[in-house]
């Protein structure tokens, strides 16, 4: 359950069974309510980015229900799209419109009134540091820079709720700072954040509950203090290698065992 | 070096299905050792049969054209007049040997080029190379060694073979053919060299990640004129003498080229001339290896200091850096993302019902226009129809009357050929076009019928103008067509595209392939079947509606006349003195009609192609 204010993202018996019957997400209830920064963690294949493309209408569920700020997804698709920005983990864009036109796009999809949302757009593209490279295709935009130009797409019509896939792979520095600077602004003004990632120090950091997801079935939600409480003392790794059972690390000597003169010593 | 080359030989063994003969690796001696035969086989026999092809052409041609016989040296006068009594009493065509190596020499162009562009600029293994610890002009070298043994085997078994061939019609001299290879090499040098300073000149010109877009389009065009050529010639050319005559007079036979002093070297050696074989050999040569040497003078020192510095600077820094430090997202523009509650304001639209449609409209144009690879594969399709309606022209051109059409032949023929050529290249594969940034319009506040028909209209906008077009050109040429019925066709083409288009995209959304990067291959290729099929059923259906109107017009017309007493106007073929009211009427009436049809079909292929995005996986 949130902690605080109004739920903005509820989950209840959701069920994503693909084709040949593989049950990539298992009943998962979540709430995350106003103003909380969730972190949603699991190791590779575990259902993250299936459980974040049901959340915003990419994939259909096979069961059980969303709600983003209080309109179901099912049933009123376009009210709850409407009230969520969303970044995914692979920042695809149209490779033959600028980062302009792109976010003129956004703005005309959401029905943003034009001069306002002209000026709110220069105000991201200035803020990201991608004012320059505002009127180049976005195909020659790197990485970090797609990745930018999807999160000023995805505040750009003043969302309730942020959904991210791994927001931070592949920033520099200086941009994922600015993006943890960003997400904490839009929670600390009410704001919902919905974050996958598999830094575990940035969530440790950052989130108010964090919830783990192994084998498409959510093994632990929580404070990172309820979590320590509940599976044993350590950081949010520890925890984590814990909670999914991955607890016995590798050998890592063993990788450096054979050196190229085949010595073993 | 030598190891990076020893691996780029037996990858090019490889391909040439050489690979494990040459290397002999054990276990699967027997069948490689087959596959090596069975390959060198159909390469000797298919340098035979050129062999052969040309040996027959060089001699009708000598026979049937022996005013061609003298070709210009590099001074200017004549290369070679005297030609064995086997090929005409005045000698063999020359002049028309020239024109062919100038052609050759085009084509190995053409090859050396997109293979330059290929290896140079766009191979997978070029950065590969560039991490290793070797010096860029020793991957220059290692990629021109490429380049010039993927041209070696076009040179041998094209180039090789004809050289022959006029040797054998020319009833050459044993020593003429010891100097074939030494030739061949002659004639890959030049291309080769222009080949290299064209890539060069390009890659300064065009930026990297548009080239290969640029070189599709310009293939593209390039396939059509040779398609268009490959039409329109024979109705230019019916006689033996007809070709070696245009042959002869193309600017390829022109003194100053190094390819016509080749060919008056190569008649100087056929007719047993060592002064002239050596005189024109030599100078092409001579031309040849100063290209090369140019190209291979610049292009490292360019090639270094373009893409390898490129590359290694942007290897060194990294991706592009922020210009400033972060601000704090409280003090610079992320104030109010959560202020007033915009999603409400949005849920109930704040701007005009139909901004998300006019920018998903603009967006689709943009994607489609701004990209060569999608509009040349229109491009080609309209050329190639262009160029069937004026073949027909010109083949028909005593009996004009064969080929007159009505409306409605030009209509199915105008909508027809531009559905399946255009609407297929840019329709079929719109849904698809979204790639990986699908998530985009699924996850926006969109219906997948709002930008379903925003790609509609797009794709409408696209084809409706190119249909007129076509159909225009269609009914001005190979029609005679009234000023009503012609009307009317605009009317109902411009009408019928929607639901044309509409079709194409259903069959793109329900069959897309959104990793493809090449547009023709955006859907499955079991769709092509099906939207055959549901084009043929439309263009006929609307062909039969707009036939009906115009045929209810016709008779409206003739009662209204016979009732005035005055002839038809317009729709029955002949201007009189009635009434302009009922043609009129007919255009407006066959254009209102189709254009239901098309709005119907549309609107009915909107709901199919959401029902089928709904069922993505």
């Amino acid at each position: 359950m949130g902690r605080s204010g109004d739920v903005m993202i509820r989950t209840r018996g959701l069920v994503k069974r693909f084709a040949g019957g593989i049950t990539a997400v298992d009943h998962l209830d979540l709430d995350v309510g106003e103003g909380e920064l969730f972190g949603f963690l699991g190791p590779n294949g575990a259902g993250k980015t299936t459980t974040i493309r049901m959340m915003v209408g990419i994939l259909r569920p096979t069961e059980g229900t969303i709600t983003i700020a209080g309109h179901d997804l099912a049933t009123e698709p376009v009210a709850a799209k409407a009230c969520l920005g969303y970044a995914p983990d692979e920042p695809a864009l149209y490779d033959k419109l600028t980062g302009r036109e792109f976010l003129r796009l956004v703005a005309e999809v959401y029905r943003l009134p034009r001069g306002p949302a002209q000026a709110r757009a220069a105000e991201l593209l200035e803020v990201l540091d991608l004012a320059e490279q505002a009127d180049d295709l976005l195909g020659s935009y790197s990485h970090g820079m797609r990745q930018k130009i999807v999160l000023a797409a995805a505040l750009l019509h003043e969302p309730k709720v942020l959904i991210l896939d791994e927001p931070t792979v592949g920033l520099d520095p200086a941009s994922a700072r600015l993006t943890k600077d960003v997400l904490r602004e839009f929670c600390r003004r009410g704001g919902a954040v919905f974050m996958s990632t598999h830094i575990l120090e940035v969530a440790q950091a950052m989130c108010t509950r964090v919830g783990i997801i192994d084998n498409g079935r959510l093994a632990a939600v929580g404070t990172v203090d309820e979590l320590r409480r509940a599976s044993g003392p350590g950081s949010l790794e520890d925890i984590f290698l814990r909670v999914t059972g991955h607890e016995e690390s590798a050998d890592a000597a063993r990788v450096f065992g054979l050196g190229l003169g085949g010595d073993q010593s | 070096m030598r190891a990076v080359l020893a691996a780029k030989w037996r990858m090019l063994l490889g391909r040439w299905g050489w690979g494990r003969g040459a290397s002999g690796s054990a276990g699967s001696g027997g069948s490689s050792g087959s596959v090596w035969a069975t390959l060198t086989f159909v390469w000797l026999a298919l340098a035979f049969v050129v062999f052969l092809l040309a040996r027959g052409f060089f001699r009708m041609v000598g026979a049937a054209a022996p005013g061609l016989s003298r070709v210009a040296g590099p001074s200017g006068a004549a290369g070679f007049s005297g030609a064995p009594a086997a090929l005409g009493s005045s000698g063999l065509s020359g002049a028309v040997l020239a024109a062919v190596l100038g052609l050759m020499a085009l084509v190995f162009l053409a090859s050396a080029a997109a293979t330059a562009f290929g290896t140079l600029y766009a191979s997978s293994d070029l950065e590969l190379l560039l991490s290793w610890p070797l010096t860029a002009r020793e991957v220059l070298g290692i990629k021109l060694v490429e380049i010039l043994a993927a041209e070696a085997a076009g040179a041998l078994v094209l180039g090789l073979p004809v050289l022959a061939a006029f040797g054998a019609a020319a009833r050459a001299p044993a020593w003429y053919y010891v100097l074939l290879p030494f030739v061949t090499l002659v004639l890959l040098l030049l291309p080769t060299g222009l080949a290299l300073l064209l890539n060069l000149a390009a890659m300064r010109l065009i930026p990297a990640h548009r080239a290969r877009e640029v070189g599709l389009a310009l293939g593209a065009v390039l396939g059509a004129v040779v398609y268009g050529a490959c039409q329109l010639l024979p109705a230019a050319v019916q006689t033996t003498s007809a070709l070696g005559a245009g042959l002869a007079s193309l600017p390829l036979t022109s003194p100053y080229l190094p390819t016509t002093w080749l060919a008056a070297g190569l008649a100087g050696a056929a007719r047993g001339s060592v002064g002239s074989a050596a005189a024109g050999i030599g100078g092409s040569a001579l031309a040849g290896g100063l290209v090369l040497a140019a190209a291979l003078g610049v292009v490292p020192a360019v090639f270094a200091s373009g893409r390898v510095e490129r590359w290694r600077r942007g290897r060194s820094r990294g991706r592009p850096q922020p210009r400033s430090a972060a601000r704090p997202a409280s003090e610079a523009g992320v104030r109010g993302a959560v202020g007033e509650p915009a999603s409400e304001a949005a849920t109930r639209g704040r701007g005009p019902a139909g901004t998300a449609a006019v920018g998903l409209v603009r967006k689709e144009l943009a994607c489609v226009l701004r990209d060569a690879a999608e509009w040349s594969q229109a491009l080609y399709g309209l050329v190639i129809v262009a160029v069937m309606v004026v073949s027909k022209r010109m083949v028909g051109a005593e009996d004009a009357s064969t080929f007159a059409l009505g409306a409605v032949p030009t209509f199915l023929l105008g909508l027809g050929t531009t559905v399946l050529g255009v609407g297929s290249a840019l329709g079929l594969g719109a849904v698809a076009r979204e790639g990986k940034a699908r998530w985009f319009v699924l996850s926006a506040p969109l219906t997948p019928e709002q930008w379903l028909g925003a790609k509609m209209a797009a794709g409408a906008l696209l084809v409706g103008p190119v249909a007129v077009a076509v159909t225009l050109v269609a009914g001005l040429s190979l029609a005679r067509l009234t000023w009503a019925e012609t009307a009317a066709l605009v009317g109902a083409v411009a009408a019928a595209a929607p639901g044309a288009t509409a079709i194409s995209i259903l069959v793109g959304a329900g069959n897309p392939v959104f990793d493809a990067p090449d547009p023709r291959r955006r859907v499955a290729p079991s769709a092509g079947f099906q939207h055959f099929f549901l084009q043929v059923l439309y263009v006929g259906g609307t062909s039969a509606l707009f036939g009906l109107v115009l045929a209810a017009g016709r008779a409206l017309d003739r009662a209204v006349c016979a009732g005035a007493g005055a002839p038809g106007l317009g729709l029955v073929g002949a201007a009189g003195a009635g009434s302009f009211v009922v043609p009129l009427a007919t255009a407006v009436a066959a254009t209102v009609a189709v254009g239901a049809a098309s709005w119907l079909v549309a609107r009915r292929a909107c709901l199919a192609a959401a029902a089928a995005v709904e069922r993505w996986e």
